[in-house]
């Protein structure tokens, strides 16, 4: 009787112990208007924001598709982010990055100019931009500028970067055309390079949650999930067709699919 | 000798024909094939790239075809090299050239 209570508590302690293995699994599709082509997502309270700049556009929609608000006349948006109220945009063939609040537009004003802005991020007094052409990222905190990068295929050089996070004291780059994320500091040191061994195929999304950090692998129509140390977790392919940007809310993750007019849901169980 | 002599003219006759051919300048409307045109980010840069070149008036990327058609404003004449100078610089393969095209 003393071994069978001996047995059942360490069984007890070894199931509370076990560590919680929850997965992404495909919830469902948001289907957009037809001619949408997405590129990119910001939320904003209970909706998204998307680019979409094949029709020169933004769309807001609700959780089912439903149009509820339009940006028109943006020469190309491509990564949008939104922070505090406001919706940053970068337009792609004007190397403008615009800032939509309150119904008002204004021009960011940055002290260095970018070729192609692909894709920011913006944290408190600090913006971080992929400057797509340039092969580096622009980093400005309190108007002063530095950058991070240059043109390559070594460690701690970019091909056209498209994305960029800031999380913490880190930036995450999609460093897109060498098929891998980089992790900077920021002096611009290198301090970590996630995903090539994975096959990633064009980075050009990063997006964060408590856990860790997906990312598009474009060309391969996948999202890859990896832990904060950049160790794969899970690859997602159900659903998702040429996905551009990714997009973490609590226990939902949105895929854009830039080659159809929807947006893919996982949940998280 | 004779032989060479014509072989040889026949061969530079060729050359400046083909030369004269890709030179041809490029007016009105004008598809080109390009190859990775996939690639939105890609597609766009061409299109920056694209827009630099004095004469080009419009400029539609079709992402799913992989083509550009190029307006050239009247009246204006654009050389071909040019324009494949500006494809290859942007990191893509030029294709065929399709003169006269609506769209």
């Amino acid at each position: 009787m003393d071994r069978f209570l001996i047995v059942l508590v360490f069984s007890l302690f070894l199931f509370s112990c076990k560590k919680e293995n929850k997965e992404w699994t495909f919830k469902g599709k948001i289907e957009l208007p037809s001619k949408a082509r997405p590129l990119a997502l910001a939320k904003t309270g209970n909706d998204l924001w998307f680019s979409d700049p094949e029709q020169f556009r933004l769309l807001k929609v609700n959780l089912n598709g439903k149009v509820l608000d339009s940006i028109v006349g943006i020469k190309r948006p491509m990564n949008i982010d939104f922070n505090k109220g406001k919706l940053y945009v970068p337009e792609f063939l004007t190397d403008t990055i615009w800032i939509f609040e309150n119904g008002r537009k204004s021009a960011l004003s940055l002290n260095a100019t970018p070729e192609a802005p692909a894709g920011l991020n913006v944290k408190d007094d600090t913006i971080a931009i992929s400057d797509f052409y340039n092969h580096r990222i622009i980093l400005q905190i309190n108007g002063q500028v530095s950058f991070i990068g240059k043109e390559g295929h070594d460690r701690g050089e970019l091909y056209y970067p498209i994305d960029v996070k800031i999380q913490g004291d880190k930036i995450y780059v999609a460093d897109a055309y060498n098929n891998q994320v980089q992790v900077f500091d920021f002096e611009g040191k290198t301090l970590n390079v996630i995903g090539k061994e994975d096959g990633l195929n064009v980075a050009s999304a990063i997006a964060f949650n408590k856990e860790g950090f997906a990312v598009t692998d474009q060309e391969n129509s996948r999202v890859l999930i990896y832990d904060l140390n950049g160790t794969l977790q899970q690859i997602l392919t159900t659903n998702i067709n040429y996905p551009t940007d990714v997009l973490f809310d609590e226990n939902m993750l949105y895929i854009t699919n830039f080659k159809e007019n929807t947006i893919t849901l996982y949940q998280l169980n | 000798m004779k032989k060479l002599l014509i072989l040889l003219f026949i061969g530079l006759g060729a050359m400046t024909l083909n030369a004269q051919t890709e030179n041809k300048p490029l007016e009105g409307k004008v598809t080109i094939e390009v190859d990775g045109l996939a690639c939105p980010f890609c597609a766009y840069g061409l299109e920056k790239n694209l827009k630099q070149i004095e004469g080009v008036e419009s400029i539609d990327i079709n992402i799913d075809e992989g083509s550009v058609l190029l307006g050239i404003a009247e009246g204006k004449q654009i050389s071909e090299n040019v324009v494949l100078k500006k494809i290859k610089a942007a990191g893509f393969t030029p294709g065929t050239i399709k003169r006269g095209s609506d769209g």
